[in-house]
């Protein structure tokens, strides 16, 4: 099981904030991976509350966990508690931005 | 794991798989308001003998300036609020064609209005002026509409609401001046004018880019949103100026005019207290050259308010409605609208260039930097000149600097075609 954790977490570097340049585990968006009753889920946030390309990056996470999940379900789910801020940014995600 | 503690949360997803708008609709607007942006400039050679001295009334300038207000800051306000207001407020607009009937109404008004007024042509004036005023007033139903559903983003709803009740007023107000021109409603047109532009500029205008730039700054620099307690103090400061403001220019009361100019730049000063504490605080080193423009409009923003202040008392009426004109509408709305915009643009073809299966293009993918540096040199050469030749009364250097603007408008054109095109390919 963990190692389905593992490999949906890798999945989902495979989506990439297309402003920030990052993607979304790097940029600290993935709060958390877990399977709940036989599904596969992802905890995750935007940037910001308005940011406009938020179902875009959720639809996309959806898709890579699916690609790992095989037959299980798969889940996002969004939340705004605790608000991201930039701390979260992974040191990968800080080299990159210059930081 | 936890379940989200905020449902609303959940509900952006749920409640619909994208809340971006058909592409056609943000960027009719946008496409719209680069076209003006280039006529203003233009326009701006043509009507150059007359801009030092002007004041107010109809002519060349007033038709001028309603390129630049309507054509270029209230297509680009509509555009970027009829895409992002939804976000903020998770709210979708009720329905997308209103917004297409928008900018139908608005830009080919916006025309004949110009015409009409430039020449002193009673009906293209009438008629642009009713399409116009019709337009402004159904983009304000439509984002009103929105903001009376809102949950989330209070600072943001805030200043929606602020700009939105701006925009009504100044409507009327407008619409009302053209009918005074035909049928001599006041006695004094002065004060209605000037309640009209203050309302235009900063109270739509304005609540406008601070509300959304609560959202942009920290978008774009990967940094903390403000507290919104101190969002809000800065929108109730404002909304004090602009009431102020407001009552000032209708009754000619010069110190209520000055009482309005410290409320809004104690409002201000919050405003970029806030700005600058995201920009510390962000994650992104570098910014780009779009906030070149949008730090210099930052600075231009406090001294109009300042030069507004010193008009109103008295205290410098030498050149003061032009040069005050100038600073507020040039050095700040436009650099601010520009340097936001050329982030938008690309931002929003990324997004519409992904599709099931297709990652968004990288947004830097979709810029080009070579139309933009031309633009940015241009901008702020046409800018500092047209200051100066409203400072000396010399025509010759306004006629030189809004060529040097059109040159630069024609540059931005460049890259906004640049960007539509890249979208389509990256879409394919």
């Amino acid at each position: 099981m963990s190692d389905l954790v593992d490999r949906a977490r890798d999945a989902l570097k495979s989506v990439v904030d297309p402003e920030a340049g990052l993607n979304i585990v790097d940029l600290g968006l993935v709060y958390d991976v877990a399977v709940e009753n036989g599904r596969l889920v992802a905890l995750i946030t935007f940037t910001t509350e308005a940011c406009p390309v938020g179902p875009r990056l959720a639809a996309e996470a959806e898709r890579a966990l699916a690609a790992v999940a095989g037959p299980a379900p798969v889940e996002i789910r969004v939340t705004f508690d605790p608000p991201w801020t930039p701390e979260r940014i992974t040191p990968d995600g800080r080299a990159l931005l210059g930081r | 794991m936890t379940r989200p503690a905020n449902p609303a949360a959940a509900n952006f997803l749920g409640g619909a798989k994208s809340r971006l708008l058909p592409s056609s609709i943000p960027f009719r607007f946008f496409g719209g308001a680069v076209f003006f942006h280039l006529a203003f400039w233009c326009g701006v050679v043509w009507a150059a003998a007359e801009i030092p001295n002007f004041v107010i009334g109809p002519g060349r300038v007033l038709a001028v300036l309603h390129l630049l207000t309507l054509g270029v800051f209230a297509a680009t306000a509509f555009g970027a609020a009829f895409q992002l207001l939804p976000v903020a407020t998770k709210q979708p607009l009720r329905a997308e064609w209103p917004a297409r009937l928008v900018a139908w109404l608005l830009f080919p008004g916006v025309a004949l209005f110009a015409a009409g007024i430039a020449e002193t042509l009673h009906v293209p004036a009438a008629i642009g002026g009713i399409l116009s005023a019709a337009g402004v007033m159904l983009a304000g139903a439509l984002l009103a509409d929105n903001l009376a559903r809102a949950r989330g983003m209070a600072s943001v709803v805030a200043h929606g609401w602020a700009a939105v009740a701006s925009l009504f007023a100044l409507a009327v107000l407008g619409f009302l001046l053209v009918v005074d021109q035909h049928h001599g409603l006041f006695a004094s047109r002065n004060g209605i004018g000037a309640t009209h532009a203050i309302l235009a500029v900063y109270g739509f205008m304005g609540m406008l880019a601070l509300g959304f730039s609560y959202v942009l700054v920290p978008m774009f620099g990967l940094a903390p949103a403000p507290p919104a307690r101190a969002a809000l103090a800065s929108c109730a400061l404002a909304v004090a100026g602009l009431v102020l403001g407001a009552g000032g220019a209708l009754l000619g009361e010069p110190a209520v005019l000055a009482a309005a100019a410290a409320a809004g730049l104690g409002a201000v000063a919050l405003h970029l207290r806030l700005m600058a504490g995201a920009m510390k605080a962000r994650m992104r080193k570098r910014l780009g050259p779009s906030f070149l423009l949008v730090r210099i409009a930052w600075a231009c923003l406090p001294a109009s308010l300042i030069l507004g202040a010193l008009m109103a008392l008295d205290l410098w009426p030498w050149r003061a409605p032009a040069l005050f004109g100038a600073v507020v509408l040039l050095g700040w709305l436009l650099t601010f609208v520009l340097g936001m915009l050329q982030r938008i643009v690309p931002f929003l073809a990324s997004m519409h260039a992904s599709g099931p299966g297709r990652a968004p293009p990288l947004v830097s993918n979709l810029t080009a930097e070579g139309p933009l540096a031309i633009h940015r040199y241009c901008h702020f050469a046409a800018v500092a000149g047209l200051m100066a030749g409203i400072a000396g009364d010399w025509p010759i250097v306004i006629q030189v600097s809004g060529a040097i603007g059109a040159a630069g408008a024609a540059a931005f054109v460049w890259f906004f075609v640049g960007a539509l095109v890249r979208m389509r390919n990256a879409a394919r």
